[in-house]
C-alpha cells in the first residue's frame, strides 16, 4: 500500500522509541537536521490550510506554533526577502531592533507597500543543516527523514490539483503529532548530546510542550484527508493495490494524452466511460457492504444520476474523430484499469479488502471530476480550431455538403453539427465533481471484509 | 483487400461488438457491458481513429471479436504498420474479457433463477 501521512505518523512514533531504547550520542548535525525538518514540516501545513475561519482555534493553535518556533535555523523556504518580524525571528531579536537597523542604515531594504523587506544575504544566516537521508541509521536522523517524507508528501499533495485541499483539522491534527514526536525527542536528545549543545534541545523541548498543549483533541484524517503517497508500479499486486495502481497510472495517462495539441476523440470519450466504471465498482462494493437498503438508495440513484450525465457527455462526441487513434500508454493504462474495475463490477469477486478499495476508488472520482474540467474545454477549442470531424450524414443538413453525404465523407464539425457537445460536457463536469465531493470520505471497516460505514451524507 | 482496408474491416468489426454490447447493457451506463463496450471501442479508434461503420450480418459480441482477428490475421505482414502487434493483443484480450463477462454474467442469471 502506498504510505499515508497517518502512517508516516505511526512509524516516526516508532523510531522515537528506537530513540528512547538507544544509548548512542545524538550529534550536533543530526539535531539541527531534525531542528529544520520540524519547522519546514510546520511551515508547509501552515501554508497547505484551507477552509480555517479567523476563529478557528486549532487553526489560531497551527499558525502559532509555526510563528512561535524558536529562532528557526533556517527559513523554511528559499525566498529572496522577508519581512520586518520574520528578519526578527530568523536573527533572534525584536522587531523594533531591527526598524532601527534598518532606519540607521546598518541593514539594507527595500521599502514597498507592504513594509520594508530585507533581502536574504543580510541575515547571514549559517549553513543550511544537511538533510537527514533515507540510508542514515541513527533513530533521530531517521526520525527526520521521516517527517521530511512528510513534509514532501504535503507539497506534492498541495501541487495535485486533482486531490481536495487539506482540511484545518487534518493539518491541526499532523501538527499536534509532530510537536509531541519534537518533544519526545528533544527530550531524549537532552540525555544523549554533549552538556555544550544542549541548550537548543532544551527550548525546543519547552516550545514544543507548550504549542502542543494549545492543540484541542481531534481524529486523525481519513479517505482522501490523509495524504497518500502515489503508488508506482512497484506496488502492484492483487486487489486493493492494484486498484490504486491502476487508477494513478491511467489518470496520468490521460492528463498527458490531454496535453497533446490535438487528442483522440476517443480517450476524451474513454475517460467518462471509466469514470462510469469506476462508479460501477463504487456501487458495487456499497452493495456488498451490510448497509440497509434504505441508506443504500440515495447513493445508488446520486451514481446512477451521475454515470448518466458523463454517458451523455461521452454520446455527444458520437460520429466525431479528431483523427488521431489513442495513444498506446493510454491504452495500455486503460486496459488495465478496466481489467481490475471489471473484478469488482463482475460477480467473479468482490474485494479482499473494500474498505481500501473503496480509498482508491474515492482518490479515482477525485481524479474524473479533475479530468473532466480538462475535457470540456477541448470541445469549443477543437471546434474552433476546425479539426474534430463528423461524418457528413451525421452532421447538420446543408446542401453543400450534398457529395460529401453522397460520398460517405467526412467534413469538418461545426458548433450546429454537435449542439449537445459543449452543454453535456459541462452538466458531466458539474455532476463528477459534485459526486466526488459528496461520496463519504472518512469509511470504516472495523473488521477485514466488514461493512463499510458511510460517514458523510450524500 | 489491402492491409488499410483490413484494418478498417477489423475496426468496424469491433464498433458492431461494442455496439451490441451497449445494447446488452439495457440503458444502464454501470452494467458491465456497456463498460466493456467503451474499451472496444477504444481499441477500435487505434486501429481506424476516423470511425468507419460497415453493415454486418452477425448478431453477436463475440463473432464480431472473431471476426476483427480474422481480418487482422489477413494483413500482410510487409504492410502492416509497426504497431500492429500491440493492436491485435488488446483484441485478443478484449476476446477473452468478452468470454469473461459471458460466464460471469450467465453464472449471475444462473444463480439468479
Amino acid at each position: 500500500m502506498p504510505a499515508t501521512a497517518t502512517g508516516l505518523i505511526e512509524r516516526a512514533q516508532l523510531t522515537l522509541e528506537a530513540l528512547h531504547r538507544t544509548s548512542n550520542p545524538v550529534t550536533g548535525e543530526q539535531w539541527a537536521s531534525f531542528d529544520q525538518t520540524v519547522y519546514r514540516l510546520l511551515h508547509e501545513l501552515v501554508r497547505t490550510r484551507t477552509g480555517w475561519q479567523p476563529a478557528d482555534p486549532q487553526a489560531l493553535a497551527l499558525y502559532r506554533a509555526y510563528r512561535d518556533y524558536p529562532r528557526p535555523l533556517q527559513p523554511a523556504d528559499d525566498r529572496a526577502d522577508f519581512s520586518l518580524r520574520e528578519t526578527a525571528n530568523l536573527l533572534g531579536l525584536t522587531d523594533s531592533i531591527i526598524r532601527k537597523r534598518v532606519l540607521n542604515g546598518t541593514m539594507l531594504a527595500a521599502s514597498t507597500d507592504a513594509g520594508y523587506r530585507i533581502p536574504r544575504s543580510e541575515l547571514a544566516l549559517g549553513q543550511e543543516p544537511r538533510p537527514a537521508s533515507s540510508t542514515d541509521s541513527p533513530p533521530l536522523a531517521r526520525l527526520a527523514c521521516e517527517l521530511g517524507v512528510l513534509t514532501d508528501l504535503l507539497v506534492t499533495n498541495r501541487m495535485e490539483p486533482s486531490l481536495p485541499e487539506l482540511e484545518a483539522d487534518s493539518a491541526a491534527w499532523i501538527g499536534r503529532e509532530t510537536l509531541a514526536l519534537t518533544e519526545g525527542a528533544a527530550r531524549r536528545t537532552l540525555a544523549l548530546c554533549e552538556p555544550e549543545m544542549g541548550d537548543r534541545p532544551l527550548t525546543i523541548a519547552r516550545y514544543a510542550a507548550r504549542a502542543r498543549n494549545v492543540f484541542t483533541a481531534s481524529v486523525p484524517p481519513r479517505g482522501v484527508q490523509d495524504p497518500a503517497i502515489a503508488p508506482s508500479d512497484a506496488y502492484a499486486s492483487a486487489g486493493a493495490a492494484e486498484l490504486s495502481s491502476s487508477i494513478h497510472r491511467w489518470a496520468r495517462a490521460a492528463q498527458q494524452e490531454l496535453r497533446a495539441q490535438v487528442p483522440s476523440v476517443e480517450v476524451l470519450r474513454d475517460i467518462n466511460r471509466q469514470g462510469i466504471h469506476m462508479y460501477a465498482a463504487v456501487d458495487s462494493i456499497l452493495e456488498c457492504a451490510a448497509l440497509e437498503k434504505d441508506a443504500l438508495a440515495p447513493v445508488h440513484d446520486r451514481l446512477r444520476e451521475s454515470a448518466q450525465a458523463l454517458q451523455d457527455g461521452a454520446g455527444a462526441w458520437t460520429q466525431t474523430t479528431t483523427g488521431m487513434p489513442p495513444s498506446h500508454d493510454y491504452v495500455d493504462a486503460a486496459r488495465r484499469l478496466y481489467a481490475t474495475l471489471a473484478q469488482i463490477t463482475t460477480s467473479s469477486g468482490a474485494p479482499t479488502d473494500p474498505g481500501v478499495a473503496y480509498q482508491a476508488l474515492l482518490r479515482g472520482a477525485h481524479e474524473v471530476a479533475w479530468l473532466m474540467t480538462l475535457v470540456t474545454p477541448q470541445a469549443p477549442r477543437l471546434l474552433q480550431s476546425e479539426v474534430l470531424f463528423i461524418h457528413a450524414r451525421h452532421g447538420r443538413s446543408d446542401t453543400r455538403r450534398l457529395q460529401a453525404v453522397n460520398n460517405g465523407r467526412m467534413t469538418v464539425a461545426g458548433a450546429k453539427d454537435v449542439p449537445d457537445l459543449t452543454r453535456f460536457g459541462w452538466a458531466a463536469e458539474r455532476l463528477a465533481t459534485s459526486m466526488a465531493r459528496a461520496m463519504p470520505s472518512a469509511t470504516a471497516a472495523p473488521e477485514r471484509g466488514a461493512s463499510i460505514y458511510l460517514a458523510a451524507e450524500l | 483487400m489491402s492491409s488499410h482496408a483490413q484494418l478498417q474491416d477489423a475496426a468496424a468489426q469491433l464498433r458492431c461488438a461494442a455496439t451490441l454490447a451497449e445494447k446488452r447493457g439495457v440503458g444502464n451506463p454501470m452494467d458491465p457491458w456497456a463498460a466493456i463496450a467503451g474499451t472496444i471501442r477504444l481499441i477500435a479508434a487505434g486501429l481506424d481513429p476516423m470511425a468507419t461503420s460497415a453493415p454486418s450480418p452477425l448478431n453477436d459480441v463475440h463473432q464480431h471479436l472473431a471476426a476483427a482477428l480474422v481480418s487482422l490475421d489477413d494483413v500482410s505482414a510487409d504492410d502492416a504498420p509497426s504497431d500492429f502487434m500491440f493492436w491485435r493483443a488488446h483484441v485478443v484480450d478484449l476476446e477473452a474479457n468478452a468470454q469473461a463477462l459471458e460466464s460471469s454474467t450467465a453464472s449471475t442469471n444462473g444463480g439468479d433463477s
